[in-house]
C-alpha cells in the first residue's frame, strides 16, 4: 500500500513538474497581412484579396470544381489566379504559400469558415470579420474541410 | 544481488526502454500512425514486470514534451494513454494471458480508445466540453482522423499478434541474465 502511494505520488509530481511547462506555450496570434477569401455560390466561387488597409480587390469571379478547400485552391492555381505552394501527406495537404501569404520561421496559414459544423469551438479558435460575418477558424485540415454552398473561407498569416 | 543493486539496475532499465520508446516512435513518425510503442509496452511489461514498463512510459511522454512541446491538448493524452496501457498489459500478465490474438485483442482495444480519449482531451483542455455545439464539433474532428485510428488500431493488432512471442521470449531471456534470478514485480 505505502508503495502505490509513493508510485502515485511520483506520478502526480513528475506531471505537475511537466506540466508547468505549459505556460511556456504562447497561443496563436493574427498578423497584419493579405487576407484571401473564397466566397462559395451555387453557381460559382469568388476570390476576394483584402489588403492590410482593408482594400479588397476581386480576383476571380467564376465556376469551380472541387470538393475540398485544398481542392478548391489547387484549382484556382490552376487559373493562375493565385500561387500555392504545398507538401502532401497522408495527413493531407500542408499550405506553406497562398498568393501573397507565405508561412516563415513563426507564421503559419491560418484558415476560417462560417460553416459552424467547421469551427474550432475551443479556446485556441481565432475570429475574423468579413461583411459582417464572423469566421472562426476551422478544426479541420483544407484536405478535409467540404467546399460547400453558401460557405465563406478566408486564409490569414498567425504566429506562434 | 542485493536490493539496492536490483532497484540501480532497474533504474537504468527503466530509462533505457523510455529511450527505446522513443526511438522506434521517431523511426515510425514518417508512416502515420504506425508504431511499434504499443508492442513495445506490453512486451516490456511481460518481459521486466510494471515497475519497469509503468515508469518507461512517463519517461516516454516527458521526452516526447521536450521534443515537440508541452502542450496539453495532446500530452495529457499521452500521460493517460501509454501508463494505462502498461496497466492493461499488467493486469492481462496477472491474468496468464499469453495467447497473441486473444493479448492482440485486448491490446487493439485500448488503442482504439486513444482516438477517442485524445479527442476529448482535446477538447477539454480547449474548454470547449460543455458549450454548445461541442459535441457535434467533437464528432467531426473524431470522424476526421478515423482512417488513422484504424490504422493505429489495426497496427497495434498485427504487431501484437506476430511480435508480441519471439519479442517476449528474447527480453524475458536478457533479464534473466540482467537480473539473476531476482526478478522484479
Amino acid at each position: 500500500m505505502k508503495k502505490i502511494l509513493i508510485a502515485g505520488l511520483s506520478v502526480l509530481l513528475l506531471c505537475l513538474s511537466v506540466f508547468c511547462l505549459v505556460a511556456c506555450n504562447d497561443g496563436p496570434a493574427p498578423v497584419v497581412a493579405e487576407k484571401i477569401v473564397f466566397s462559395v455560390e451555387e453557381t460559382g466561387v469568388k476570390v476576394i484579396f483584402i489588403d492590410a488597409e482593408n482594400n479588397s480587390e476581386t480576383a476571380y469571379d467564376g465556376a469551380y470544381s472541387a470538393e475540398y478547400l485544398d481542392d478548391l485552391i489547387y484549382f484556382l492555381a490552376g487559373k493562375e489566379v493565385l500561387e500555392a505552394e504545398s507538401s502532401s501527406s497522408q495527413y493531407g495537404s500542408f499550405f506553406t504559400k497562398i498568393g501573397s501569404l507565405s508561412q516563415s520561421d513563426n507564421n503559419y496559414l491560418y484558415f476560417y469558415t462560417n460553416l459552424d459544423e467547421y469551427k474550432d469551438v475551443t479556446d485556441y479558435a481565432l475570429t475574423e470579420t468579413y461583411n459582417d460575418l464572423t469566421l472562426t477558424s476551422v478544426s479541420l485540415g483544407a484536405s478535409s474541410l467540404p467546399v460547400k454552398a453558401g460557405a465563406v473561407y478566408m486564409v490569414t498569416l498567425v504566429s506562434f | 544481488m542485493s536490493p539496492k543493486t536490483i532497484f540501480i539496475r532497474k533504474l537504468v532499465l527503466t530509462a533505457l526502454c523510455g529511450a527505446i520508446l522513443n526511438a522506434v516512435k521517431f523511426c515510425l513518425m514518417y508512416i502515420p500512425n504506425v508504431e511499434a510503442v504499443t508492442l513495445l509496452t506490453v512486451v516490456f511489461t511481460y518481459a521486466f514486470g510494471l515497475s519497469v514498463s509503468f515508469p518507461a512510459t512517463l519517461v516516454f511522454c516527458v521526452i516526447e514534451g521536450f521534443l515537440w512541446g508541452f502542450n496539453p491538448s495532446w500530452l495529457i493524452a499521452y500521460f493517460i494513454h501509454w501508463p494505462f496501457l502498461s496497466l492493461v498489459a499488467a493486469f492481462c500478465k496477472k491474468l496468464r494471458l499469453s495467447f497473441p490474438p486473444l493479448l492482440a485483442l485486448v491490446v487493439a482495444f485500448v488503442t482504439a480508445l486513444f482516438g477517442l480519449q485524445s479527442t476529448f482531451v482535446y477538447f477539454l483542455t480547449g474548454g470547449a466540453v460543455g458549450t454548445p455545439g461541442w459535441f457535434s464539433s467533437f464528432r467531426t474532428v473524431y470522424l476526421a482522423g478515423t482512417a488513422f485510428y484504424i490504422t493505429q488500431t489495426v497496427c497495434a493488432f498485427v504487431s501484437v499478434t506476430f511480435l508480441f512471442s519471439p519479442l517476449r521470449k528474447l527480453l524475458t531471456s536478457l533479464g534473466d541474465s540482467y537480473f539473476g534470478k531476482k526478478r522484479p514485480l
